[in-house]
């Protein structure tokens, strides 16, 4: 005779699930042709640029005024830019192919809210950075930048009523207490640190939204970090390093999704 | 017949057929699809895919408006209010039922 478990089990298997894997299909439409990872790619490998710049300029007040200005200009004015373009080429290129969504969105003062709210982020990492840095405890970022995530995501996992987020959020804080310990340990393995971070929350997508190509990210970027440790490149120069080789692993994995989807889709031969 | 059970009664017949079931999740997950994007996400042949979408337009669950992209015709179709209660009360009631029949040994 079966268990109560094992008729769970059973029947969520054969109802349940075909619901969630129709709607983890439409959820990941959004990344089916590759152009938010290309977009998400140039965000992440200019802001290696703004960085390499500072590494170059050295210390100072130019160098200052980059980070406490520039950084967060470039990653709301960035981000604006991106989501823009992306739009614009998903028009021109996915609707025409495999169909138009949009998904559900907040409307009203909740989504003011929303904006404010990542506003007022922005500004705090901004400032975080500018003040850990200031304190020449350059090996505390990921610490702060670990935190900034995990509050993000315990606070999407709370609007939106979603477990799993607060089961990242906990990854990414477990992660945070690795890297505190790494302020001991020395400057040297932070980047494997802050790889194995982002490769944890890549491999974890991976597989929440079923995407295997952000498994293949994950393991790069954990060989990015293990590359800039292993250079032990002066400070500046290694997240620069470090961020530019990052973008263009999401460059590169959104080029290789918008190939494969150019080739395997055709725009519809007639009107519907 | 346990109270939980009698549930399986009130299922809804109109959600429940599985290419009206599949329509309805996936319109459930989103603000508006195309009709393009339907026909690729249940791989039903659009006559088909109209057939069934009629019939959830005539039960008041989805609302079908013909508009255009550019210069070209475009269907947009979305649940209604009504279809999104429908939708969460059929869901809530197969879950009771799985309960309970778990519960029964």
């Amino acid at each position: 005779m079966k268990t109560s478990l094992q008729y769970k089990l059973v029947l969520r298997g054969n109802m349940n699930d075909p619901l969630k894997s129709v709607q983890r299909q439409t959820q990941r439409y959004w990344y089916v042709d590759g152009l938010t990872e290309l977009g998400t790619g140039v965000l992440i490998f200019s802001l290696g640029l703004l960085y390499l710049a500072m590494g170059v300029i050295g210390p100072g007040d130019v160098s200052d005024r980059l980070l406490l200005f520039g950084e967060p200009a470039l990653l709301v004015a960035g981000w604006l830019i991106i989501s823009w373009g992306v739009k614009r080429l998903k028009e021109r290129i996915t609707y025409p192919r495999t169909g138009y969504i949009a998904y559900i969105r907040l409307r009203g003062p909740r989504r003011w809210a929303r904006i404010f709210l990542t506003m007022l982020l922005a500004a705090g990492f901004a400032a975080g950075l500018t003040f850990v840095g200031r304190l020449g405890g350059n090996s505390l970022l990921p610490v702060l930048i670990g935190l900034i995530v995990a509050g993000v995501l315990a606070y999407l996992g709370h609007e939106f009523k979603l477990r799993r987020f607060y089961g990242l959020a906990i990854c990414v804080l477990v992660s945070v207490g690795g890297t505190f310990a790494g302020h001991w340990v020395g400057d040297a393995v932070l980047p494997v640190l802050v790889g194995l971070m982002l490769a944890g929350g890549l491999a974890y997508l991976g597989y929440d939204f079923g995407l295997r190509r952000f498994y293949g990210l994950s393991v790069y970027t954990l060989a990015l970090g293990g590359l800039c440790a292993w250079l032990s490149l002066p400070d500046s120069f290694t997240i620069a390093l470090f961020f530019c080789g990052f973008g263009l692993g999401w460059g590169g994995s959104g080029a290789w999704a918008l190939r494969n989807y150019l080739l395997n889709t055709h725009p519809a031969e007639e009107v519907l | 017949m346990s109270p939980d059970l009698s549930a399986m009664a009130g299922v809804d017949r109109l959600i429940h057929e599985p290419a009206r079931l599949m329509i309805v999740t996936v319109l459930y997950t989103v603000e508006e699809a195309d009709f393009l994007y339907l026909i690729n996400a249940t791989s039903l042949t659009k006559g088909n895919l109209s057939t069934h979408l009629s019939k959830l337009e005539e039960g008041g669950y989805v609302q079908v408006e013909k508009t255009y992209r550019g210069k070209i015709p475009q269907t947009l179709l979305r649940l209604t209010p009504a279809g999104r209660k429908a939708f969460e009360v059929y869901r809530n009631n197969l879950k009771r039922i799985m309960d309970t029949l778990g519960g029964e040994e």
